[in-house]
C-alpha cells in the first residue's frame, strides 16, 4: 500500500488555550468543516470540482440517493470518521489515521489520486482545513464561551447516549 | 448569554421537551437509511460498533445464474450487495416504543431472508461506528439548531 499523505490538518490556536479548550475548539473545527462540505466548499475556500459523469452514472452513486451536489458523502462514513487526532500547546491536529477504514478515500479526495499513485489538483477535494477568518472567529468562541459550550457539550451528549443506550436492532415480529 | 445557571436550566427543559414521538421518528428513518445505503453498497458490519466490511462474494453459481435472471432490484449479476427484487432491504423499518428505538426487518417472510443472510456471513443490520457517529452527528445538527435559538 502506499503511504499515506495529507489525511491530516495541523490548526494553530493559541498558546494559553488549556486542554479543555482545544478540545472545544477541536469539536467546533470538526463540525465547520463537516458543514462546509455539505456547501460543496474547499478547506481554503472555492467550490469542489464537479463528480465525473462516470461516477454519477455508476449503480453505487444511484445506490447512495446521491444529487450532483458534491458534498464528499456517498456512505457519509468518511466525514463522521474525523477526529481529533492529538493536541499539545498551541496545536490540534485533525484527521484520521493511517489504519482507518475510510483512510485511502481521504487521501484521494485530498490530493486528488482516488486509487492512482499520484495525484492530480485539478480533481482534488481538500476539506481538511479552514480558511484563517473562519478559524480565528472559532478561536473566539471559544475564548468567550467555553462554560456554556461545555454545558450544552455535556448535556447534549448525555442526551444522545440515552437514546443511542436504547437503540437496538432484531429480526422478526 | 445570561447566568451560566439559566443557561444549565433552558437546556434541560430544551432536551426534555425534545425528546418525543417526532425526534423518534426522524432518528429511526436516518438510521434505516444509513444501514439501507450501506448494504446497497455492498458492506455488511459483523459486530454493533464495529468496522464495516466488504460483503462476501457471490458463489460463481449464483452469478452465472444472475447474468441469466438480471436483478430486477438495484444491483448487477456480480455485485455482491443482498439484492435481487431489493424487497428484503426496502422491508428494513424501525419501531418507536416510549423513548427505545428498534431497528430491524418486522415482516417475516423478509426476517426470514436476513436470517439466512446472517449465517452466510452476510450481517448487515448492525450499525458501524462511523454510522453510530453518523446518528450522533444528525441528532447534535438538530439540537444545536435549538441551542442557538436560546
Amino acid at each position: 500500500m502506499a503511504k499515506l499523505v495529507n489525511i491530516q490538518h495541523i490548526f494553530e490556536c493559541p498558546t494559553d488555550f488549556t486542554p479543555d479548550q482545544r478540545v472545544m475548539l477541536a469539536d467546533l473545527i470538526i463540525k465547520k468543516i463537516k458543514e462546509r462540505c455539505s456547501d460543496g466548499l474547499k478547506a481554503t475556500g472555492g467550490s469542489f470540482p464537479h463528480y465525473s459523469p462516470e461516477y454519477k452514472a455508476s449503480l453505487d452513486f444511484k445506490n447512495a440517493g446521491k444529487s450532483g451536489d458534491v458534498n464528499l458523502r456517498l456512505s457519509g462514513d468518511m466525514l463522521a470518521e474525523m477526529r481529533l487526532v492529538r493536541h499539545s500547546v498551541g496545536k490540534i491536529v485533525i484527521g484520521y489515521d493511517k489504519g482507518d477504514v475510510e483512510a485511502d478515500k481521504v487521501e484521494g479526495n485530498q490530493i486528488g489520486s482516488y486509487g492512482k499513485p499520484i495525484g492530480d489538483p485539478n480533481k482534488a477535494r481538500p476539506f481538511l482545513g479552514l480558511p484563517q477568518g473562519i478559524l480565528d472567529a472559532l478561536i473566539s468562541k471559544v475564548k468567550k464561551e467555553l462554560p456554556e459550550l461545555s454545558v450544552a457539550k455535556d448535556k447534549t451528549d448525555s442526551f444522545i447516549n440515552s437514546i443511542l443506550k436504547n437503540t437496538s436492532t432484531k429480526f422478526g415480529k | 448569554m445570561g447566568d451560566i445557571n439559566d443557561f444549565k436550566k433552558d437546556m434541560d427543559k430544551l432536551l426534555k421537551a425534545f425528546k418525543n414521538k417526532a425526534l423518534m421518528d426522524k432518528i429511526g428513518k436516518f438510521t434505516v437509511d444509513l444501514i439501507r445505503k450501506r448494504t446497497l453498497l455492498g458492506y455488511g458490519v459483523a459486530d454493533q460498533g464495529g468496522k464495516k466490511e466488504k460483503l462476501k462474494a457471490l458463489s460463481a453459481g449464483y452469478k452465472k445464474w444472475r447474468k441469466k435472471n438480471p436483478p430486477p432490484g438495484p444491483s448487477s449479476p456480480a455485485k455482491s450487495n443482498l439484492t435481487y427484487t431489493g424487497d428484503m432491504l426496502r422491508a428494513i423499518d424501525y419501531n418507536v416504543k416510549s423513548d427505545s428505538l428498534t431497528i430491524g426487518i418486522f415482516d417475516e417472510n423478509e426476517a426470514e431472508k436476513a436470517f439466512y443472510n446472517m449465517l452466510m456471513d452476510r450481517e448487515f443490520l448492525n450499525l458501524s461506528g462511523a454510522e453510530i457517529q453518523q446518528v450522533r452527528d444528525y441528532i447534535q445538527k438538530i439540537l444545536d439548531d435549538e441551542i442557538d435559538k436560546l
